[in-house]
């Protein structure tokens, strides 16, 4: 069925129009707010409480088209609240790395050396404040443009740009301090040994 | 620029695969709709469907409360700071006003005192100077108004006023007469012409028994009726009048600013249901020429 008009059934009160809503929307809001509070039951309870919310809030949303991103305006301020909440265990998770339980070392086809990199950027990510993280999330996990990032955070387009700008910029020198190079470094590099062995 | 395409292809890989095995539990919908259904039962639910958001109906903002109380307690001081005498004395004090008027001393000569603007309310009038011709003017004020070019052959009209401001819809018409012949007698005068049943010259007939003015005396001139009467007058009128600084009210002129009083002569009668008033504005024009003039005026009809 059409998203418009499963949001349309759903602001009418259909439960089953809310369960397809729920199935298809849920994963990846499950995703994003284990990416944001780093603990996988509060995660599922941020959902949860997302998807409540919604249920309640649905009849206030006026165009069924913006969906996606108000569901994420929703979902964002649940997780922020929730992490503000769990602020200490949060810390230690993201202190300690992700759930032990979930696998978080990737099999798909690096586009570097090894998983190491992966590793080194995921902790990257988890060091960062909340905001910051919260915009690397949504754009790159949620693909979201930034304009619509202005409108879930609530803030300026050139905050969201400049939070990407300083979130790039502390994963590169945390890769740089665990002697990650970047190919065009490498290609300096290769260069300057070939000038002084030359 | 290629460091921040692989920055950005190291950064999303890593998100991706960091959730690759993140999946909801199979019953978390029934756990939801569970939630709700309980909730749609509770007063919750009915308060919030009919208060769209009780929530935040309920809910105590302190930041407003505070702000409440703050704009409470100043309302509260200023009006009980508004009762207390001295307060209401300096309030006062800072927007008060000063007139100035013409009053008769002790040993009978005029002299100005200070009036407080809430004292009398003081309306000033504007005086325009005007080009149009005696017929314009009539049409202008729905009366006619003649009075000779030359006046016993001394005076002639060098300027007429359209009177502007006053409480009658009619506007006053007055013409500056002034002496040509000589420097050395610089007699001038004016002549107002107005409806006899117009506020304005009611002023100037029922007030003109004042305490204030002196040597009052009835004269006639043919079958006409003529009071003539000395009445305090602030130097300078003409351009206090053109400044609009100046009002008449019941016959008492007000000024906004200290001047310097001077003693007047007027003229006044009523014929044909029009009003007139000669005044020589101080400048001591003798009462012989002021009743030639009356009567020049009253035949020229």
């Amino acid at each position: 069925m059409d998203n418009i008009k499963l949001i349309e059934l759903c602001r009418q009160g259909d439960m089953n129009a809310f369960n397809s809503l729920y199935n298809e929307y849920s994963p990846k809001a499950l995703k994003t707010a284990y990416l944001i509070v780093g603990n996988k039951n509060i995660a599922e309870d941020i959902v949860q409480e997302a998807f409540y919310e919604c249920y309640r809030s649905i009849r206030k949303l006026r165009k069924p088209e913006i969906f996606q991103a108000w569901f994420n305006k929703l979902l964002i301020r649940i997780c922020w609240r929730m992490a503000a909440k769990e602020r200490k265990t949060v810390c230690g998770s993201l202190d300690e790395g992700y759930d032990e339980n979930v696998s978080t070392y990737m099999s798909v086809v690096d586009p570097f050396e090894n998983s190491e990199l992966n590793e080194v950027v995921r902790k990257a990510i988890n060091k960062l404040d909340t905001p910051l993280r919260t915009t690397v999330i949504l754009f790159y996990f949620n693909d979201m443009s930034i304009k619509e990032i202005a409108k879930v955070l609530n803030c300026m387009q050139g905050t969201v740009k400049s939070r990407l700008h300083n979130a790039r910029k502390y994963i590169e020198k945390d890769l740089r301090k665990d002697n990650f190079l970047f190919p065009s470094e490498k290609i300096e590099n290769a260069n300057k040994e070939c000038m002084i062995n030359g | 620029m290629d460091n921040n395409f692989n920055i950005n292809d190291v950064i999303r890989n890593t998100l991706q695969n960091s959730t690759k095995d993140i999946c909801m539990e199979e019953n978390s919908f029934q756990e939801l709709k569970v939630r709700i259904e309980k909730e749609n039962k509770s007063l919750k639910s009915i308060l919030s469907e009919r208060f769209y958001d009780y929530k935040a109906a309920v809910k105590f903002n302190t930041r407003k409360a505070v702000t409440s109380l703050l704009c409470a307690l100043l309302i509260a001081t200023t009006l009980g700071a508004s009762f207390i005498p001295s307060v209401r004395a300096a309030a006062i004090d800072v927007v008060k006003t000063y007139f100035y008027l013409p009053v008769k001393n002790a040993a009978g000569d005029y002299d100005t005192a200070e009036v407080l603007s809430d004292v009398v309310e003081v309306k000033l009038c504007k005086i325009t100077r005007t080009s149009l011709s005696d017929e314009e003017i009539s049409g202008e004020l729905n009366f006619t108004v003649k009075i000779p070019e030359k006046l016993i052959n001394k005076y002639e009209i060098s300027e007429k006023w359209l009177v502007s401001g006053l409480k009658t819809s009619e506007n006053v018409f007055a013409a500056g007469v002034y002496k040509l012949q000589g420097s050395a007698d610089k007699a001038k005068f004016s002549l107002s012409i107005m409806k006899s049943n117009s506020y304005e010259y009611k002023q100037i007939s029922e007030c003109s028994s004042s305490d204030i003015n002196k040597n009052q005396k009835n004269l006639r001139i043919g079958d006409t009726e003529v009071f003539y009467q000395e009445c305090p007058v602030l130097k300078g009128l003409e351009e206090l009048e053109m400044q609009g600084k100046y009002s008449e009210e019941f016959y008492t002129r007000f000024a906004s600013e200290p001047h310097e009083v001077l003693t007047a002569h007027e003229m006044h009668w009523e014929q044909d249901g029009i009003g007139y008033n000669l005044t020589d504005n101080g400048n001591n024009l003798s009462m012989e020429d002021m009743t030639a003039i009356v009567e020049e005026v009253i035949n020229s009809k």
